[in-house]
């Protein structure tokens, strides 16, 4: 593969998406990369987080899933992260990446990685998974953003996850590998605009979509002014009502 | 006319499970407008008093209806309008 990059690869959530991605990614030529997740492996997560079995429960998530990278080849510098990507920890965490990946269960974390992918100037993958639905947004330097997309955090009664919905234990494997595809399309330099792709397990569907940047989008025109703004807990708090 | 308008999942309880639906209208507000007689409480989901809701997107075909004339875009028979919100979970 062409394009040499010295930052590590920052894997975000090591759940039912985190799991495909690190096992795609693992057959990679990555040179570096960090799992990042503060959660501990419970006996309701072993049906669709397919690294981990029953000997895992209650163990760190990112340690379990760097000792199964290994097991699958992974020759490239392993990090663990044994902590929640909160404002606080962000960009510290995130700090010399060179691509960021996600797969967490909760919107205002999916914000907040946006943001910090804008602010490091680095591409960035958000993929999330309900139900049958799931998504994928790969984005490319100074291509359109989540924000872009999704404005802002929504209501919390407003914002269905998979602990509240459920999720398809299949359908998070088919959507984590293609997270980890569109990264190495987007190391390769084969996306030039940011692209969505959305899949309907139950019908066994998938479009892509090239998504154009909102012309009043706040963290773009941040992003193309090199602008930096604060990371602080109250940007990532659902709007009052 | 009527179009095909495609249902995400967190939406699927109001449609009672249909991942896709028909809906009438030569617009999308009109479409929408359908939907809501048909399905009560879709409309809510997608708008509030500004137009779309900001955590919701609505494609025509594989264009955001923000980049062609939002809830006043044309619709034609056979094309499709897809759902697109916010969703976080895996």
């Amino acid at each position: 593969m062409s394009g040499v990059l010295l930052g590590p690869v920052v894997v975000i959530g090591l759940g039912g998406l985190g799991a495909p991605i690190a096992m795609a990614l693992a057959k990679s030529n990555i040179a570096a990369i960090r799992l990042v997740d503060g959660d501990t492996v419970e006996k309701s997560n072993l049906h669709r987080q397919v690294l981990f079995t029953a000997a895992d429960v209650h163990a760190p998530k990112a340690r379990v899933v760097a000792e199964a990278m290994r097991r699958l080849g992974f020759e490239g510098v392993i990090e663990v992260a044994e902590r929640f990507f909160v404002p606080e920890e962000a960009l510290e965490i995130a700090r010399d990446a060179s691509m960021l990946i996600e797969g967490v269960d909760n919107l205002p974390c999916k914000f907040l990685v946006a943001d910090v992918a804008a602010l490091l100037r680095v591409p960035v993958v958000h993929s999330a998974a309900i139900r049958w639905e799931g998504t994928v947004l790969a984005k490319p330097p100074g291509g359109a953003c989540y924000r872009c997309l999704f404005e802002d955090i929504p209501h919390g009664s407003e914002a269905p996850n998979c602990a509240g919905e459920g999720v398809a234990g299949p359908l998070v494997g088919v959507v984590g590998a293609w997270a980890a595809d569109r990264l190495l399309a987007l190391r390769e330099g084969a996306l030039e605009a940011t692209e969505l792709a959305r899949f309907d397990g139950w019908a066994g569907a998938v479009r892509r979509t090239l998504v154009r940047p909102r012309e009043n989008c706040a963290l773009c025109a941040l992003y193309a002014a090199g602008s930096s703004f604060p990371i602080d807990r109250t940007r990532y708090a659902p709007p009052l009502t | 006319m009527s179009i095909s308008v495609r249902i995400p999942t967190p939406l699927r309880t109001l449609t009672a499970g249909q991942d896709e639906v028909t809906a009438e209208g030569t617009t999308v507000a009109e479409v929408v407008a359908d939907l809501e007689a048909r399905f009560p409480g879709v409309r809510d989901r997608l708008l509030d008093e500004k137009g779309v809701r900001r955590f919701v997107n609505l494609f025509l075909g594989d264009e955001d209806i923000r980049f062609l004339e939002g809830l006043s875009t044309s619709v034609k028979p056979g094309e499709t309008l897809t759902i697109v919100p916010a969703i976080a979970g895996g």
